[in-house]
């Protein structure tokens, strides 16, 4: 059933998605589990870096998708399975973030970060530097413009699909990046390699 | 992705607005964009591990009822059968599976399926209902009247 009468794609697309959703709504769990492959890992990713704290990250990313897999009858695909999917881990992570106080930044959390395919080891620890140095910057935003700027620079949703996961409008989205771009320009000035 | 509206970076920094930071701001993000997420595979298993737990609710279907005793089938149980049964059928995809019922009495099932582009929406259609009645017959001991809507037409597999 995966992958069945879907043009060949180097990622995830729409289409895909949309197939599996369908099939996972009938109960499909194999389908089910591509689409946790598919899109977990950046649940997970935005989670970790709007909350951080590890446990609570994860703890939102399973709930966001037990929420999706006894409501995804309900999925008609009027949006991209992404940012619904997107919707639902914000929604648990912004429940998680009322509850808990404020953590400092964990630079572990981004241990081993970035694990490319260059084979400089120079750059490897250039752009595992560059990483943390951004998450620190990161945590330092407020809570809104960190979740804006999440998910339009690193999961590349559209600035629409920000203001639909976060339930706001894309003036607003729009505003708050530009915000967020200009803090983290500002932090990321001083860093040396 | 969807096409919905701009995308904010991604690319260069603009020179006319970047400031200091902009050059370090670009490759940070591309390094975090390009990394894989440390310990997914650790989560995912977790994550599978809960799921296999979980069940959707569903609606009992009375199969038999006399004075041995009440059999019931979950629509879930005939919803997945359908859905494994049609999805076996070349160039098409069940995408909806519904059973309708009066009280517990199970009376009629609706499919809507895709086919795949070059299908005969004729000839699947009738595939569709045949085989759905075969699973109702077998699951429910009844085949009940199956209406088919060819729904979407996806692409051809490349």
């Amino acid at each position: 059933m995966v992958g069945w009468g879907v043009v060949a794609q180097a990622g995830p697309s729409r289409d895909a998605d949309l197939a599996l959703a369908r099939s996972a709504a009938l109960g499909d769990r194999e389908a089910f589990e591509e689409i946790v492959l598919r899109h977990g890992p950046g649940m997970l990713r935005y989670a970790r870096r709007v909350l951080h704290d590890p446990g609570d990250a994860e703890e939102a990313v399973q709930d966001a998708f037990v929420a999706a897999w006894t409501s995804l009858e309900g999925f008609r695909g009027d949006s991209a399975l992404r940012t619904w999917l997107f919707g639902l881990t914000s929604h648990k992570a912004r429940d998680l973030a009322r509850r808990r106080r404020p953590q400092p930044v964990d630079d572990d959390l981004v241990a081993g970060l970035p694990a490319d395919e260059r084979s400089d080891p120079l750059a490897l620890a250039e752009g595992a530097e560059l990483a943390r140095a951004l998450d620190r910057a990161l945590a330092r935003l407020p809570y809104r413009q960190r979740a804006c700027w999440l998910l339009a620079e690193i999961e590349g949703l559209s600035q629409a699909e920000v203001a639909q996961v976060l339930g706001t409008g894309p003036d607003v989205v729009r505003g708050q990046l530009a915000r967020a771009r200009r803090a983290l320009e500002a932090r990321m000035a001083t860093w040396r390699p | 992705m969807s096409d919905l509206g701009p995308r904010s970076v991604g690319g260069p920094p603009d020179p006319r607005t970047a400031g200091p930071g902009a050059d370090a701001l670009t490759r940070a993000t591309r390094a975090l964009r390009e990394a894989p997420e440390p310990g997914w595979g650790d989560v995912a298993d977790r994550l599978r591990t809960r799921l296999r737990t979980l069940s959707r609710p569903g609606r009992p279907l009375t199969v038999r009822e006399d004075e041995a005793g009440v059999v019931q089938v979950d629509t879930r149980v005939v919803v997945d059968a359908v859905r494994r049964a049609v999805g076996a059928l070349p160039g098409t995809r069940p995408v909806a599976v519904v059973v309708a019922a009066e009280g517990t009495r199970a009376v009629s099932a609706r499919v809507d399926v895709a086919i795949r582009f070059g299908t005969d929406a004729h000839a699947s259609a009738d595939a569709v209902r045949e085989r759905t009645r075969e699973v109702l017959r077998t699951v429910l001991g009844v085949a009940h009247p199956v209406d088919v809507t060819v729904a979407d037409v996806v692409p051809e597999t490349r």
